[in-house]
């Protein structure tokens, strides 16, 4: 009795973070599935009758300096957010895994020439980096995704390398290649099953960096362009307005609160529950 | 006298280290190794931690590149075989790893581990495989319902047993054990050697058996090779290198175990 105690509550805590962190990722991908159904007006109508005004029944959450929709605009910026999380995460992992698995499975001069250049991208501030790459790939959202993906690629490649170099010291590793199994065989079916959970905790993490980086690029101009709304450029035009009409900072500074807390504890939460030597509890 | 299945001679491998040349150390884990090892017999190499018998091992296995030496498994070297052949001969040579914690893929059921091997040389249809993982599986003493449990849901023991099947589905001539007892409880270890030597009576297996365990090697073992430094000290058949050890760090080794039979008198 006193032993299904501890077991009980470590089941639970794990719960908690899933669900709560999967409440509020919920949230923001229905947002930004169903932004035409669930926001009460388009994101680019302007009402002049009705500029900078507080929230109301008409709008729940107040209108901005020409007269749009803030709770509408914040809806359909979590789309463009979450579109750009996903693509950038999506290449983060993809390059990040394949460079750190190769470089930790095969080791040598290949692993050194692959870790050192991930090193020079790691030594640059993580907005620097994306300011050079928009500035030589031109100003446009895909090129915000591809640059925030390749700001992700050294942060997954160096723990796809690690995650590796642990499998490899396991027996099951050597069993593999004694039984004969090749090199391609061994990396698709013993390492990269055993390497993919802490890279998938990553990138739901990543996935709440990329929404802060893809609003800081576009509070700076080089993400979204207006007047498409994004929480990063609704941030900057708030910006100015900070005393009369603070909903317009507040609102979007909520969304990326939201979206940021929940990919976090998702991350958390799918941590414990996939490591695999808590499943035998 | 037949052609030995296992002939090792002058084996040699050298582990470096250091970058600067100044610092460089060379450390000869194995240093002229000649074995022979005979079809049907079990050669046990005992020796302490750091004597070389896993490094043996691993260049028996091709895991491990010898410096130099040769290994001739069937009368062909293991060195200058590629391609298929290489294939052919590495099937024939099968292991049993020391840490049953750590020698399964904790993703994978039993099943699939144990699929494995038939897949790599494509033995049978998915069918026919399924059923040779069934009776290996009867054969170790586990039963065919093991094939859906995960490898932390087995204790040490079962594993070991799991480890031992997936060495002989291929039906191998040799199997190659790293201290296969020696993670295991006591009561467990007399188990899964008596299962070694039942495997080893139906299916005509040869074992190079190695252990610091001296009691292990002494029930499994036909021959014995004591193995210090690298180099293979003394070597004989098994009663007579425990009953008359002729090399004084035989006798230093044989000294130091506790023998329950002698002190009962």
């Amino acid at each position: 009795m006193s032993a299904a105690a501890p077991s009980r509550h470590i089941t639970w805590s794990r719960w908690r973070l899933l669900a709560i962190g999967g409440a509020l990722v919920s949230l923001v991908l229905i947002a930004a599935a169903f932004a035409e159904f669930v926001a009460p007006f388009s994101p680019y109508d302007l009402d002049v009758a009705s500029m900078l005004q507080g929230p109301s029944a008409a709008h729940w959450l107040g209108t901005d300096e020409i007269g749009r929709d803030v709770l509408s605009r914040a809806i359909f910026a979590a789309r463009i957010s979450v579109e750009v999380a996903l693509v950038a995460v999506g290449v983060g992992l993809l390059g990040g895994t394949v460079i750190g698995i190769a470089a930790g499975y095969f080791g040598g001069l290949l692993d050194q020439a692959l870790m050192r250049f991930m090193e020079l991208l790691f030594s640059f501030p993580a907005i620097l980096l994306a300011i050079i790459l928009m500035a030589s790939l031109g100003t446009n959202i895909l090129n915000a995704m591809v640059a925030i993906g390749i700001i992700f690629i050294p942060g997954f490649s160096r723990l796809a390398r690690a995650a590796t170099n642990d499998v490899l010291r396991h027996q099951y590793i050597d069993a593999a290649r004694t039984i004969g199994m090749t090199d391609a065989r061994i990396l698709w079916r013993e390492v990269l099953p055993n390497v993919m959970t802490p890279l998938l905790v990553e990138a739901t993490v990543a996935f709440a960096y990329a929404v802060l980086l893809e609003s800081a690029l576009s509070f700076l101009g080089l993400g979204a362009q207006p007047p498409e709304p994004s929480w990063g450029n609704m941030l900057n035009t708030g910006r100015g307005f900070m005393a009369q009409a603070p909903w317009l900072s507040i609102v979007p500074g909520m969304a990326m609160f939201i979206a940021v807390l929940g990919f976090n504890l998702l991350g958390d939460g799918l941590r414990d529950a996939l490591d695999p030597h808590l499943r035998e509890t | 006298m037949a052609e030995p299945l296992l002939r090792v001679r002058g084996l040699t491998k050298v582990f470096e280290s250091g970058w600067l040349p100044s610092d460089r150390r060379r450390l000869a884990a194995v240093d002229g190794v000649d074995l022979d090892l005979m079809a049907g017999e079990t050669l046990g190499v005992v020796g302490e931690s750091g004597s070389g018998k896993s490094t043996l091992l691993r260049m028996v296995l091709r895991l491990l590149r010898p410096t130099a030496g040769s290994i001739l498994f069937e009368g062909r070297s293991l060195g200058e075989l590629g391609g298929p052949e290489l294939r052919r001969t590495r099937r024939r040579i099968q292991a049993v790893f020391q840490d049953p914690a750590s020698s399964f893929n904790p993703r994978q059921k039993v099943g699939r581990a144990l699929m494995a091997p038939l897949e790599v040389y494509d033995v049978g249809t998915p069918r026919e495989r399924l059923a040779r993982v069934g009776e290996t599986l009867e054969l170790v003493g586990l039963g065919a319902s093991f094939m859906e449990r995960y490898p932390l849901q087995l204790s040490g023991g079962q594993r070991q047993r799991v480890a031992i099947a997936r060495a002989i589905m291929l039906r191998p001539a040799l199997v190659v054990a790293d201290e296969p007892t020696s993670a295991l409880d006591v009561s467990v270890q007399a188990q899964i050697l008596n299962l070694f030597r039942q495997m080893k009576n139906e299916l005509g297996l040869t074992y190079l058996f190695v252990s610091h365990n001296l009691g292990v090697i002494r029930y499994v073992s036909d021959r014995v090779a004591v193995m210090q430094l690298g180099r293979i000290i003394e070597t004989g058949p098994s009663h007579e290198v425990f009953q008359r050890p002729q090399h004084e760090y035989t006798q230093a080794l044989l000294a130091a175990v506790p023998d329950i039979e002698r002190a009962a008198g």
